[in-house]
């Protein structure tokens, strides 16, 4: 195999291209499939993501990339890189990646970006505020839901 | 800009399957999107712990049977009041069954009634774990096989009869991982481990267990083996383990048995009870000694253990206070 071979070029929503290795890149099954389809080239075009978000997944996948395969030590490492990863991530660019992660099909960077939602969401009023949901019901079928769920709502 | 309400039902499911199964349902409030997303969801974690025990036994009889994942990937029940009847939690298990349950957890107070088993279980599957611990009665039907179990926990249940246990093992093809912890009068009968693809296995009788002296190890695959047994009437027959890596014993009786069936062990933790005759056997592998020392019957092995024990590298001498 070329060298040439061994990279691909992802090119996000706004046109922006990033040069990757394969083995990076086909962490994703969405790109994986589009490889295997003959019909596309080198070049792969991500029509559901933006280069700022495409940018940290492909940290996210090099990252996996390097990491998979050495020992257990680097488990650990690996997990507190990835506590890293999302800690200091706003609400926008969360919500971005967990789209970015279930369009392009990888799976742990999805569990990851959906375990850091549900962390910082602990609470009714958390949901409220961290998730930017308006509360459509009236006081009255707000009532009858804590009713009906009693057990959920007993503190 | 993404906005929540945009996202489809099931990465808001996957959002609450990373939340205590209360919280997941509390969002039931946060907007008409959100009310039923709960109904949803694979994984169910019921527990009366912080919760009112009534209020929960009424909340699961309302709500598994409408429950609308097509598979619950995991049932774990911890509802221990008055109210809560054997009769609710076999329905319960029944209803997970019947959605290719994966992963089962049941912990039953022995304050209250024995809980029963549908025997649906029995034939289940797809379940892959299953932990039982405290009053529940282990009632292993004619029709037993459970082709998928990998991990298989019973902790202090009854047994109907004292072949109900071999019954359910010997059915458990795929079984790697086992714990069994016995207490007085759950009607184990013999123990009797043939388990040919058992990786690890812990095993537990109290000294107020009933003895047998048909206990039969054979489980040619295991790995690390952990056993602690108190009963002073008791015999093992015990098959050589090529495998074993990793063993932790602790027995009143045969615990030569035990040492001959291990030669290939690399981590040996062991725990002396009474005087013991080493047999002739040579450790070639062993390379962890932890040695308990309790009593006076520890210094006489540990030299014994020494000359036979050409790898060992570390030696841990635990005082047990």
């Amino acid at each position: 195999m070329s060298k040439s071979e061994k990279k691909i070029v992802l090119k996000s929503l706004d046109n922006e291209a990033f040069e990757v290795e394969k083995a990076v890149a086909l962490q994703s099954q969405t790109i994986w499939v589009m490889c295997e389809d003959k019909c596309v080239g080198n070049e792969i075009p991500l029509e559901n993501v933006t280069g700022q978000i495409l940018a940290k997944v492909i940290d996210y996948c090099k990252k996996h990339a390097v990491v998979d395969g050495d020992g257990d030590e680097s488990s650990e490492e690996l997990k507190n890189w990835d506590t890293e990863f999302t800690k200091n991530m706003d609400q926008s660019t969360l919500f971005n990646m967990i789209l970015a992660a279930n369009y392009l099909n990888i799976k742990s960077l999805l569990n990851l970006t959906c375990q850091a939602v549900a962390d910082k969401t602990k609470t009714i009023d958390e949901f409220h505020t961290f998730l930017n949901i308006e509360n459509n019901f009236t006081p009255e079928e707000e009532a009858q839901i804590c009713q009906e769920n009693l057990w959920a709502f007993d503190d | 800009m993404a906005k929540i309400s945009e996202f489809p039902d099931d990465l808001l499911i996957k959002i609450l399957s990373f939340l205590p199964t209360k919280v997941a349902v509390s969002t039931s409030v946060l907007s008409k999107q959100w009310q039923f997303i709960w109904m949803w969801l694979p994984k169910l974690k019921f527990t009366n712990d912080y919760s009112n025990p009534i209020m929960l036994r009424d909340f699961i009889s309302k709500y598994l049977p409408l429950h609308r994942a097509p598979v619950i990937e995991s049932l774990h029940l911890k509802c221990n009041c008055e109210s809560t009847e054997p009769e609710d939690i076999k329905q319960w298990v029944g209803i997970a069954v019947s959605r290719c349950v994966r992963e089962l957890s049941i912990y039953r107070s022995v304050f209250y009634n024995a809980v029963f088993l549908p025997s649906s279980l029995y034939t289940c599957k797809s379940l892959v774990t299953l932990e039982l611990d405290g009053n529940i009665l282990v009632n292993v039907p004619q029709m037993v096989l459970l082709p998928c179990l990998k991990t298989c926990k019973l902790q202090r249940v009854i047994y109907s009869n004292e072949d109900s246990l071999r019954m359910l093992l010997s059915h458990c093809p795929a079984l790697e991982d086992l714990t069994i912890s016995g207490i007085a009068g759950d009607n184990m009968g013999a123990l009797v481990v043939n388990v040919p693809s058992l990786k690890r296995s812990s095993l537990y009788k109290g000294k107020t267990c009933s003895s047998s002296d048909r206990n039969v190890i054979v489980t040619p695959s295991l790995k690390y083996f952990q056993v602690e047994d108190y009963r002073e009437n008791v015999s093992y027959l015990i098959e050589h383990m090529p495998n074993r890596e990793e063993a932790d014993i602790c027995v009143w009786q045969d615990i030569d048995k035990f040492l001959e069936s291990m030669t290939s062990v690399k981590s040996l933790t062991l725990r002396v009870l009474r005087p013991v005759y080493l047999p002739v056997v040579v450790f070639n592998q062993l390379e962890h000694l932890t040695l308990h020392i309790s009593n006076n019957y520890w210094s006489k092995l540990l030299v014994r253990l020494l000359k036979v024990s050409p790898e060992l590298r570390v030696l841990n001498l635990d005082v047990d206070v």
